[in-house]
């Protein structure tokens, strides 16, 4: 054989380490800049109060954002999730008022929405051939209005039912429970992508369908899959919302969430034509997010400029990245 | 012969650190077809490119129309006469035949499009291919060798008097090629220069006046055709003497198989075909006679309408690829980049694809798993690469295609398809490719190659069947099989006339 005479197992490694520290460089070092710009410059950014509200606040949107890798890196989007974060909470807000135990209507609601994410979503594109954007875009608006017309616009309170409030606001052992739940959700996340060969599959579809399809990939029960993957962290994230807020909120609830978690997925590596993404980067994008969300609070600055300020980082993010693998 | 109308000297250019052309040299006479040779690699296209003005060379200079120029600019030479036909055909699927042909030179009167000068404009050049379809068809419906062909006449709308083809028939099969031969050869009476790319040694014999053969962007040399043969030439191209090209594996036909029996789907219709341990069948066929449908029916991309297919004596009757894989069926699809390769993905990654699909949806992936399947498949392919972690858009085509070849060969196939295992890969990943299949053939497993190379065909299989609209309308052994036999059925000959040549199956 002609690959690698040295005979030595270092050159891969050395190649692979060198791709890791490509595919994370850009926002991770930017990350760490971010960072040290606020240590030095916000007392009270180190601390571990400031520290567990950046975590407990961005729990939902990388919850959100796991499901939305799957999907992202199989080359498709889900602009649904946001609307059904909303109908979720409303779900369950309509089940516990009903008298149905806490428990019971937590789950419930998240086979709810991986039911109606798989169905529609997935079926419609997977198996029907439509195109992923024009039914998750109808979906955005239908799951929305669906959340209004059940609740008939109104917010119901959920702070009564134990459980619900203690998966979107608790602790357990002193560390908040969104935090926790988020945690798990990544660390499950990251092994069925980066370890299975289901994860395997979606990178596979993402790169070269007509490849995959050949190759033996059922491509059509891959992207059926990471719809229903996204509407079951959106049905999760749906109780931690509904949970934190102490109520479910129709109308402004999870609002442009879906675009939030796209950013964050883009800024940790992954693009729309597919086949790339991680869940670490995803991770390291919602950290990013979050954390210019707190430095721009921490200093003052109005809340408004947020957007601006995401929307200048996601754009030099990417372009950074083109310009580099010139 | 007259003197040189493009002359190229000295050409330096590099990408990068890479170094595609060293000194490189062509001369083109008016009236001459002239061959540029060399493996993958040795900079034939770059050196098109530059004579084309689509690239800069970093030195050297180029004598045009009595001028020396150190760059031509593409648009000045296109209007100057140079025109250039790209391997990949570069059109827009969603317009028209017409308007792809003259793309940036649409006639207009008074700021509209005149319709029916650009429709009549595009069918006198299609006429001058034989293409014998409407100009307003939408390029999206056509096939790859249809499209192969457009590109063709988008570079001879402008009747050029330079015509450079990089590799422009690497898609068409025999009949499409031999329209444009018939073409190339007018076009040199009227005393076009035309310098064409290509990997198969039969058109370069047959076709050019001259050859002039790099390697590794040195240029070797300019012969005159009628002065040297195939040996020669590839002795030039690889540096060293080749003692057999072809690897036919002795014949010693086991056991059945992969057995086809009344297989229909589409317009196949009744194949009836077996494939027996330690054999190589060959698929002989026109473009669109049915060659890639009916392996695709064998390895269930698209499953059988009626009919029965057996692999080692138990019937399969493949649902999908996985299912194809499963029962012990390999495939490597005709087109590499579009179809076989997620380009993205290291050499490693690549050749455990189909392997890991033996296995169930939630099984672990460990580290060892991708470089255990790439030192399966891989043994002894010869693939050339710093590293298994490399990724494979970074190899040339015949690596490439060897990545393929060693997927497949990670699922321990009985019977292997190989859909055009060679196209567009140079002489020695051919010879490499030849050496593997019959080394593999030699220890037991039965092969079935489509390709519309018949030299291929009739250099490594010990059967080779032909298809005709759907149908395997005959078949040869090895021993009696020619070029012209073959030729004879693939083009429907035997419909005019009673048959004379091989054996009639349907």
């Amino acid at each position: 054989m002609t690959v690698n005479p040295s005979g030595q197992g270092a050159p891969g490694a050395s190649a692979r380490m060198g791709t890791m520290v490509r595919r994370y460089l850009g926002v991770g070092a930017a990350l760490v800049v971010l960072i040290l710009v606020l240590s030095l410059t916000q007392d009270n950014f180190l601390r571990y109060s400031n520290i567990m509200n950046i975590l407990r606040t961005n729990a939902v949107l990388f919850v959100v954002a796991v499901g939305l890798t799957f999907v992202i890196v199989s080359q498709g989007l889900d602009l649904s999730v946001g609307s059904m974060v909303a109908l979720g909470g409303v779900f369950l807000a309509s089940m516990l008022e009903a008298g149905v135990p806490a428990w019971p209507a937590i789950l419930l609601t998240i086979m709810a929405c991986t039911f109606l994410g798989a169905l529609i979503n997935g079926g419609l594109i997977a198996y029907g051939g439509l195109n992923f954007f024009v039914v998750t875009l109808g979906m955005l608006q239908l799951l929305r209005g669906a959340a209004l017309v059940l609740s008939n616009g109104v917010t119901k309170s959920t702070i009564a039912h134990e459980p619900v409030q203690w998966l979107g606001d608790g602790f357990v052992a002193g560390f908040p429970m969104p935090v926790v739940i988020a945690i798990l959700v990544g660390i499950v996340g990251y092994v069925v992508m980066r370890w299975t060969r289901f994860g395997r599959s979606v990178y596979a579809v993402g790169g070269n369908e007509v490849a995959a399809r050949l190759s033996g990939v059922n491509v059509k029960a891959v992207r059926f899959s990471v719809y229903a993957i996204a509407a079951l962290t959106a049905g999760i994230a749906a109780v931690m919302l509904t949970g934190r807020l102490t109520s479910s909120q129709p109308v402004s609830g999870a609002l442009g969430l879906e675009l939030s978690a796209a950013a964050a997925v883009l800024l940790g590596g992954a693009s729309f034509a597919g086949g790339s993404g991680t869940i670490a980067g995803t991770a390291i994008g919602v950290l990013f997010l979050g954390i210019l969300a707190n430095g721009i609070t921490l200093a003052g600055v109005p809340s408004y400029w947020q957007g601006i300020a995401t929307g200048v980082v996601l754009v030099a993010a990417i372009a950074l990245d083109r310009f580099r693998s010139r | 012969m007259s003197a040189a109308v493009l002359q190229a000297t000295g050409i330096h250019k590099a990408f990068g650190g890479a170094v595609a052309l060293h000194d490189a040299r062509l001369s083109l006479h008016a009236g001459e077809i002239h061959a540029v040779m060399g493996e993958n690699g040795s900079g034939k296209s770059t050196l098109l490119a530059i004579l084309s003005g689509a690239q800069r060379p970093d030195s050297g200079s180029i004598g045009f129309d009595g001028k020396s120029f150190g760059a031509l600019d593409p648009v000045e030479a296109r209007a100057a006469g140079i025109a250039i036909v790209h391997q990949e055909p570069q059109l827009a699927p969603t317009l028209t035949i017409a308007e792809n042909i003259l793309m940036g030179r649409l006639p207009a009167t008074g700021g509209f499009l005149n319709w029916r000068r650009i429709n009549a404009r595009a069918q006198a050049v299609l006429n001058m291919l034989d293409i014998d379809v409407d100009v307003r068809t939408k390029v999206a419906e056509l096939s790859i060798g249809r499209r192969q062909m457009i590109e063709i006449a988008k570079g001879l709308v402008d009747e050029p008097r330079i015509l450079l083809l990089d590799e422009a028939t690497s898609s068409l099969d025999e009949a499409d090629a031999a329209i444009l031969f018939r073409l190339l050869r007018s076009l040199r009476a009227k005393g076009v220069a035309i310098a064409f790319v290509s990997h198969r040694m039969t058109e370069v014999m047959q076709l050019a006046d001259r050859a002039t053969v790099l390697r590794d962007g040195h240029f070797i040399g300019t012969t005159p055709i009628a002065e040297t043969d195939e040996r020669g030439l590839v002795a030039m191209m690889v540096g060293r003497d080749l003692k057999s090209y072809w690897h036919r594996a002795p014949a010693r036909p086991g056991r059945a198989l992969l057995e086809l029996r009344d297989v229909s789907r589409g317009y196949l219709r009744d194949v009836t075909l077996t494939v027996r341990a330690g054999e190589v069948v060959g698929l002989a066929g026109l473009v669109g006679s049915g060659r890639s449908a009916l392996m695709r029916t064998v390895t269930g991309v698209k499953a059988a309408k009626s009919g029965a297919i057996l692999v080692d004596g138990k019937r399969v009757d493949p649902r999908s690829p996985a299912h194809a894989h499963r029962a012990g069926i390999g495939y490597v699809p005709e087109d590499r980049k579009a179809e076989g390769l997620v380009m993205g993905w290291s050499i490693q990654r690549n050749a455990a694809l189909s392997r890991m699909n033996l296995r169930g949806p939630m099984a672990f992936l460990g580290g060892s798993f991708d470089r255990q399947a790439f030192a399966d498949g891989s043994k002894g392919l010869k693939i050339k690469a710093t590293d298994p972690g490399q990724r494979v858009s970074e190899l040339s085509g015949g690596n490439q295609q060897k990545v393929v070849i060693a997927r497949e060969l990670a699922t321990r196939p009985k019977v292997l398809l190989l859909d055009e295992p060679t196209r567009g890969i140079d002489v020695g990943a051919k010879e490499d490719i030849y050496a593997q299949i019959s080394k593999l053939v030699g220890e037991g497993m039965g092969m079935l190659i489509a390709s519309s190379e018949l030299q291929e065909l009739l250099g490594v299989c010990h059967r080779i069947c032909v298809l005709y609209q759907g149908r395997i309308v005959a078949e040869f052994d090895a021993e009696e099989a020619t070029e012209e036999g073959i030729a004879y059925w693939a083009a429907g000959a035997h419909e005019l006339e009673t048959p004379s040549q091989g054996t009639v199956v349907a």
